[in-house]
């Protein structure tokens, strides 16, 4: 073969190459694929590549009677609001005006101006702060932390704590944001909050903070934040000899739990946020098998825990294009404003529809309960009885 | 002060040339861009600190913190004009400056280090507390943009535009100031503490001069990154964000040089954009650099480039044939 023939062919597969990218619709997902919170953002960024394998493998998008396959392209927020916003620069850089994610509360609302003033469609999968969603261009498939929140203060409820102790991730910023409206609800309920210490994301010596909570001996000791810690301050805080109830709320992947913790300490630790993708698992949920199956052949692990968010904004994401027909950033937010849960048959989550039928409310925020789950053996049970010990 | 006229001129090409690099830039590169020429004049001004007084001041990046909240503040919640809100920024992080210094000021060497350590670590911390004026852990939210330039195309180039006539402002002022009578104090100050104060130069002064000067354009830096950036957080401005970073960019750039600061800026936020799957090692990275440039290059980028242009000079002195 000429160097004449190479370059022909080499021109050759260029075009072809252009050809193909043009038949494709570009959906960019933002998580933090490393660093410190990589271990909830890997599985979400696998989960939504997924997603996509599966819709592509089954023929595409039907967008007006054209079809097309999914692209997924990758940003890395690294879970700070410099490296996430500069990760959504280069997916805009790219052409990309679709948006899945962000996962941390940190990140998510330095990208909210961003996207505001963009020709963009956004679809939050991770972050539970308040107020990043507008229902016009702005919409989110995970909770609020008010919604977590909610199943944590009627566990508090129905056991009629007297006095609980709360340990917050001062990092968190959407539990720290959201602490004054918990303890004024436990108040109001008769659940006094007898202590509130807080820690942060990397600390391993809690003494200081569990020997004060340990002294107060409240009823329950409430742990917002992040799993490693909560292992390692459930650990440390029986070693002082509290014997109340345990109660966390955070997503917790069993096999990050177990690294800090043995299975017979951390059994009977409650933990109160709305169903993860192990909680839908263990309730035999035919569509979170089928994902998880699906992502170990894939990748050769189990799925993270909300793995189940990622794969459902997706396909929410397909369902609003299919709808739209159209990929313009206006028709898809317009469609995924009237999307109904029925018309997303791959939805894992068991969103709680709108009185009209609508997945998402007017502020583009789906209803997802809380759940309490507790420990059992080596991962979460969900608690049917609330009020039963 | 004399020998201005040869940086002003060179910089104004190397301005004129960034300038016009701008257009053909797109959205990502020129956030990344305007990010490495906050972060130059950030540490153009630190360099006037440790490059050219030898002090380590560990509470830079919580100055650069006070300028990006008190212009958050003034053009969010008093609706001041950016334009008023920068050099207001400005000046009142100098103020803290001032009164940073006269306290740090009281110790040398290791303790000026640990004790301007302990001002960061509680300057982050009045970040996080503070919640009604920053925002608290959920960052300040809702900053306005910068009033719009119509001659500098798009939003994105105009931040960029701003940010590097910044750098060259920062640049020349620094440049003015270190070979003022009060930079060359700061000099003596580094060379020998006790010789300077012996020698009747007013030690208290010059370093107290140079510290304010840093903290004034710390602080403009932060209005800028407020402003360009429409949401600041308080983890941008902890001692192992900004605080470290700004020491590495002086060190691996080149100390006391003030344009290898800039260089080191520019290496330093370009290669982790480009190498962003490495960011777990991010920390690590930045350390060994800073152990690998300590050791092996103590003067920095700079100093290699002084070094090649140098033995260049010789060789072709060497070639040249004799009258």
């Amino acid at each position: 073969m000429t160097r004449k023939h190479l370059l022909a062919a080499a021109v050759a597969a260029a075009i072809a190459g252009q050809a193909g990218a043009a038949e494709t619709v570009r959906i960019g997902e933002l998580h933090p694929i490393t660093g410190p919170a990589s271990y909830y953002g890997l599985p979400e960024s696998q989960a939504i590549r997924l997603a996509a394998e599966q819709i592509n493998a089954a023929g595409g998008l039907d967008i007006g009677g054209e079809t097309r396959m999914i692209e997924i392209v990758s940003g890395d927020t690294q879970a700070s609001p410099t490296g996430g916003v500069a990760a959504l620069r280069k997916l805009m850089a790219d052409g990309v005006q679709i948006i899945i994610g962000p996962l941390s509360s940190g990140v998510a609302p330095a990208l909210t101006p961003i996207i505001a003033s963009a020709d963009v469609v956004q679809i939050v999968d991770g972050s539970i702060a308040e107020g990043l969603t507008d229902g016009r261009r702005m919409f989110r498939n995970q909770a609020t932390v008010g919604d977590y929140n909610l199943a944590l203060e009627r566990l508090a409820k129905a056991r009629g704590y007297d006095s609980v102790a709360i340990m917050t991730d001062r990092f968190h910023a959407g539990f720290m944001e959201s602490q004054d409206d918990l303890t004024a609800v436990f108040s109001e309920q008769g659940n006094a909050v007898v202590a509130e210490e807080y820690y942060k994301l990397g600390d391993t010596d809690f003494s200081g903070q569990l020997t004060t909570i340990a002294g107060a001996d409240p009823d329950a000791l409430i742990v917002r934040g992040y799993p490693s810690e909560g292992a390692l301050i459930t650990r440390q805080v029986r070693d002082l000899g509290y014997e109340g109830q345990i109660v966390w709320e955070m997503v917790s992947p069993p096999s990050t739990v177990m690294k800090n913790i043995d299975a017979a300490t951390m059994e009977g630790v409650l933990n109160a946020i709305p169903p993860t993708t192990e909680d839908y698992l263990n309730l035999g949920n035919p569509r979170a098998i089928a994902m998880a199956e699906a992502y170990e052949a894939t990748y050769g692990s189990v799925p993270g825990e909300l793995a189940a968010l990622s794969f459902d904004a997706l396909h929410i994401v397909a369902a609003a294009i299919e709808k739209a027909g159209s990929i313009e950033p206006a028709d898809i937010a317009g469609a995924m404003a009237t999307l109904t849960a029925a018309e997303v048959p791959a939805l894992i989550n068991t969103y709680g529809a709108q009185e009209d039928g609508r997945l998402f409310d007017e502020t583009g925020q789906v209803s997802l309960p809380g759940a309490v789950s507790v420990w059992q053996g080596e991962g979460w049970v969900p608690l049917t009885d609330l009020a039963a010990d | 002060m004399h020998g201005l006229t040869r940086p002003l001129l060179v910089s104004l090409v190397v301005l004129a040339a960034a300038l016009a690099a701008v257009p053909l830039l797109n959205e990502y590169v020129l956030y990344v861009a305007m990010l490495a020429a906050l972060f130059a004049i950030l540490a153009v001004s630190f360099d006037v600190l440790l490059g050219f007084t030898g002090y380590l001041s560990l509470a830079h990046g919580a100055l650069f913190g006070v300028g990006a909240y008190c212009c958050a503040y003034l053009t969010a919640r008093a609706e001041v004009s950016f334009w008023l809100a920068l050099p207001a920024s400005a000046l009142l992080t100098a103020v803290i400056g001032a009164l940073v210094a006269v306290l740090a000021f009281r110790t040398r060497d290791l303790y000026f280090a640990v004790l301007t350590l302990g001002i960061g670590l509680v300057g982050h911390q009045l970040f996080l507390v503070a919640s009604g004026i920053t925002g608290g852990i959920g960052g300040f939210v809702g900053i306005p943009s910068m009033p719009e330039i119509a001659l500098f195309g798009s939003p994105s180039q105009q931040k960029l535009v701003v940010a590097l006539i910044g750098v060259w402002i920062t640049y020349l002022a620094a440049t003015a100031f270190v070979r003022s009578p009060l930079g060359v104090a700061c000099q003596a100050v580094r060379e020998d503490h006790v010789l300077a104060q012996a020698l009747g130069i007013r030690i208290a002064v010059a370093r107290l001069s140079a510290f304010v000067f840093g903290a004034f354009f710390a602080g403009a830096a932060g209005a800028l990154f407020a402003t360009f950036s429409n949401f600041v957080a308080p983890e941008s401005f902890a001692v192992l964000a900004a605080g470290f970073q700004v020491v590495v960019l002086v060190v691996v750039g080149g100390m006391g040089t003030l344009w290898g600061p800039i260089l080191g800026a520019v290496l330093l936020t370009a290669l982790p954009e480009s190498l962003r799957v490495a960011s777990t090692y991010s920390l690590l990275a930045y350390g060994a650099l800073l152990l690998a440039f300590i050791i092996f290059a103590p003067r920095g980028i700079a100093g290699f480039l002084i070094d090649g242009a140098r033995r260049l000079r010789s060789a072709r002195a060497g070639r040249e044939p004799s009258a």
